[in-house]
This record gives C-alpha cells, structure tokens and sequence, in this order.
C-alpha cells in the first residue's frame, strides 16, 4: 500500500520521479521527432543536468560495413614504406578481431564526417610519436589507410558468393616535419 | 465522485511512494556495481589510447564540439599515471558499492566516473557505455538500503520506496520503445533485411556468405525481434507474464552476445536493467534455489519465510 505524501521528502520524490518520467515518456520517441514537435529544448537541457543520454539508434553502421582495418605507412627517404600500427601510444597495430571501441572510433574520425575534426590533432600525434622513436627523419612521410569492407546487397551475396567488396581510402601523405614541426634544440646564450 | 487531480495524485504515488521489496534494490545496486567493474576492467588496457592526451582523441577539439558542458575529471587527470589513479578510485568505489559500504558515497564516485570517461573518451564510447551512465545517475538517486551488505549489520529495512525501480524499468522500456521507432525509418528492418546484413556485418561473431540463402527465416527473425521488443517492457511490468519476459529478454540478449563480436558488455548492462523487474517472490525462489545448491538449509530461511507470509497477509 502506497504511504501518504506528507512528509518533505516524499514530495521530493513525487516531484523528481514526474519530472524524470515525463522526460522519459518524450523520450520514447526518436530525437527528430521530439525535435519536431518543439520539445527537444527541453528534452537537451534535462538530458545536460543529468547526462541521462536518450539516443538509441544503435547499430547504424551495421548494413553497411563488413570489415574494417586502419593501419599506418610511413616512408623515409630511400628505404621501403613501413606498415605501422595506428593505436596511440606506442603505434600498435589496429586490433583483430576488431575492438568495438577503436571500431566506432575509426568509424566516427575515419569514415563519416561526424568527429573529421579529430583527424588533424591525430595525424600530429602520430608524426610527433614518429619523430619522438628516433627511427624516422623529418623528411620521412606518413599516409593514414583505411580498408573498409562493405557489404553487398544481400542479393549479390547470393549470386555472387562474395560479403563485401574493398574501398579503401587513404589520408597522406605528409611530411613529419609538417605535421609535427620539429622544435629547434636549445642553444646556450 | 473523486477529481482527476486525486486521481493523478494515486496514480503518481503508487507509481513512486509504493513500498518495494529493499533486496530488488539490492540485487541492482550489487549488478550494477559488478558490470561497472567489468566495463572499467575491460577500458583499462586501453586508457591510454582514450583517456590520456597522448592518446587518439584531442581533448580541447573536444571539450568546443561536446553536446553538453564539458565537465570531467581528466581535464586534470591527463598522463597515464593520473588517469589510473583515477579508474583505481573508480574500480575502488564498484566495490564499496557491491559490499554496501558508504553506497551513497560509492555511487556518486561511480557516477561522476561514468559521466568523465564518457565525456572524455567520447568518440570511443559503445551503447552500453549510455545504458551505464543512464543506470549511474538512477541508482545515486534511488534508495540504497542496508540489505545484501558486508558492512556492520544494521537495522534492516526491509521495504523501500520505489521511485528508483520504477524510473529504472521505464527506462528499459524507453531503450526498446525508442529503437523500434527509430526503425520504422530504416529501409533495412521495414524490408526485413536487417537480420541478414547483421549476420554479414562487422559485429557478426561468424559472417558467412550462405547466411544469405535463408531469407524468410531471416525476414522472419528482424520482423519477431521487433515484437519482442515492443512486447517485453509490457510483459515484465505485468506479474502474469514477468517471469517469462525476464526469460525472454535473457534469452534475446542472449542471442544477440552468441551471434556477436564484442557484445558480451551490452548483455550484462542490459541485465543490470532487468533486475529491476524482479519481485519478491523471485528473489525467494532464487534464495531457495541459491541455498539448495550450496546445501545450506538453517534458521534464517524459516525467518525469511515468517516474514514473506506477514508481508503476504499484510498486502491482502
């Protein structure tokens, strides 16, 4: 049996859980729709007092993505190109079978435009790491390769006997020296 | 003939001052607590790459492009050393929470962990980080009664409110619910596609061509996991049919962990949600069961028994 709301506490609670659930409620429907009918302001703003994130559109790289491999080359003046890991620190290799969290890193900074902003402050990184090694002069170059498989039409895997077809794209190269200019040694007065 | 204001009012109060059984809060705190370790055990090897800033993800592009206010204790804690000082601190307080030890404490360092990570690490973050984040926040605000502890025993209580559990069970229902609307604008699920191209994908645990060659089973499948996600919310809120949604539901999650890669976290975060449906006849036969296994048959299960008939006969 429910207990009288008397006491300042229980209307606390009665206050606090309309006002969640009300978030909730709206919250069943998807963000574009609560944008559309003029309540997503409200919605955002609950949502950054409580970081109670309502977005449950998961698996949406799922029809399209089969596979993916991201990894580093670098290629120093006069010597072959060298395949690196892409993993900050310490350059290993993008991880096999894959990780789900370098996964939707790769695919938000990689393939969609989502988080592009981050790609430049990694490439630095990785020149500055680079450079940092010992084993690779400014003038060496590096070039970021993303291997992305995807999925064919599930008619074509019928016919054709064949999941996902290669599309890979590449970011570089560029020079170390540009990325990560190097910092002139200092010198005695 | 009684207003709708008094009718609201009832309806409010027994959704949020009803007295709930304090071992169900119990159960999700010590759940919760558990895959939150998990979760952090599993981040651990790759702090690194996500938390520090010699790590992939530039925390100053960040903090200007973050939907919210960018509040995070890894805006101090940068190098390897303090960002393991802190998930130490974090692991630490899942543990407080799983003895009961200073819960209030505990929860509010669990959360304030949970929002830092996903602040920080914010393009790495999976769909059970948000199911953690959304269960941190309700269980720091839900009662967190001395049952189930290691701590000094005290004075038991054995009911709570429970605003906690319902908030909790509402936002189980909002995940499914959502999704399946979310869908209807999917050319993937609405064509029944979707199951196929799962089973081809990259979170496929074993991604082969013939699995395309079943294409009504697999029509049939995308169609029956949207009713079942519409379904179970309703079926575990009802005591008719809860029991056999907790089973569904297990078995669902379940299903999609065995088929998948890298899914074992949204299993158990998704758990840590049910836990909430249970009720107090559940815990009871999960008690006998737990205790028949190990064989011990004492004097507190004819306690707990006298108990539940008093609770019983004071309901009716």
């Amino acid at each position: 049996m429910a207990a009288t709301p008397h006491r300042f506490r229980d209307r606390c609670i009665l206050f606090f859980g309309t006002v969640h659930l009300a978030f909730l409620a709206v919250s069943i429907l998807p963000r574009p729709w609560t944008e559309s009918i003029g309540v997503g302001t409200v919605t955002h703003a609950y949502e950054a007092t409580t970081t109670c994130l309502q977005d449950w559109s998961m698996f949406e790289t799922i029809p399209n993505i089969h596979h993916l491999d991201v990894r580093l080359i670098v290629e120093s003046p006069g010597t072959a190109p060298q395949r690196l890991g892409m993993r900050l620190p310490g350059l290993r290799p993008y991880p096999q079978p894959e990780h789900a969290r370098y996964r939707n890193w790769a695919t938000l900074v990689l393939l969609r435009q989502d988080r592009s902003d981050q790609r430049e402050p990694y490439m630095r990184r990785v020149a500055a790491e680079l450079l940092k090694s010992g084993r690779y002069p400014p003038e060496a170059t590096v070039r970021l390769d993303c291997e992305a498989w995807y999925t064919r039409s599930l008619l074509g895997v019928r016919k054709l006997r064949e999941i996902a077809v290669l599309r890979p794209t590449s970011m570089g190269p560029f020079r170390l020296a540009d990325l990560a200019p190097v910092t002139p040694q200092a010198t005695n007065p | 003939m009684r207003t709708l204001s008094a009718k609201i009012h009832d309806l409010l109060t027994g959704l949020f001052l009803a007295r709930a059984d304090a071992r169900i809060y119990a159960c999700v705190r010590m759940a919760f607590a558990l895959v939150a370790l998990m979760n952090l055990l599993m981040l651990w090897p790759h702090r690194g790459s996500f938390l520090t800033d010699v790590g992939m993800i530039d925390q100053e592009l960040t903090r200007q492009t973050y939907r919210w206010p960018y509040l995070t204790v890894f805006d101090w804690c940068r190098d390897l050393t303090s960002v393991s000082v802190v998930m130490i601190g974090a692991g630490t307080a899942m543990l407080m929470l799983l003895a009961g030890w200073l819960p209030r404490l505990a929860a509010l360092a669990i959360y304030v962990w949970h929002v830092s990570y996903a602040a920080r690490g914010v393009t790495a973050l999976c769909g059970w980080d948000t199911v953690l984040r959304c269960v941190s926040f309700l269980v720091l605000v839900s009662p967190l009664p001395a049952v189930w502890t290691l701590t000094k025993k005290r004075a038991e209580a054995p009911e709570a409110p429970c605003y906690g559990l319902t908030l909790i069970r509402f936002q189980l229902l909002v995940i499914y619910w959502q999704t399946v609307l979310d869908r209807l604008d999917s050319q993937f699920w609405l064509s029944g596609e979707f199951m196929g191209y799962y089973l081809l994908s990259h979170n496929a645990r074993w991604p082969v061509a013939w699995v395309a060659d079943f294409d009504l089973t697999l029509r049939a499948l995308t169609y029956l996991i949207l009713i079942v996600e519409v379904a179970l919310p309703v079926m575990l809120m009802t005591r008719r049919w809860h029991r056999a949604g907790l089973l569904i539901g297990f078995l669902f999650h379940f299903g999609i962990f065995v088929t998948s890669n890298n899914l074992l976290m949204f299993l158990l975060a998704m758990m840590v949600l049910y836990a909430a449906f249970l009720r107090s006849e559940d815990i009871d036969w999960l008690t006998r069961q737990a205790r028949r296994l190990l064989g011990t048959s004492d004097a507190r299960q004819g306690a707990d028994q006298k108990v539940r008939k008093s609770r019983t006969s004071r309901a009716s």
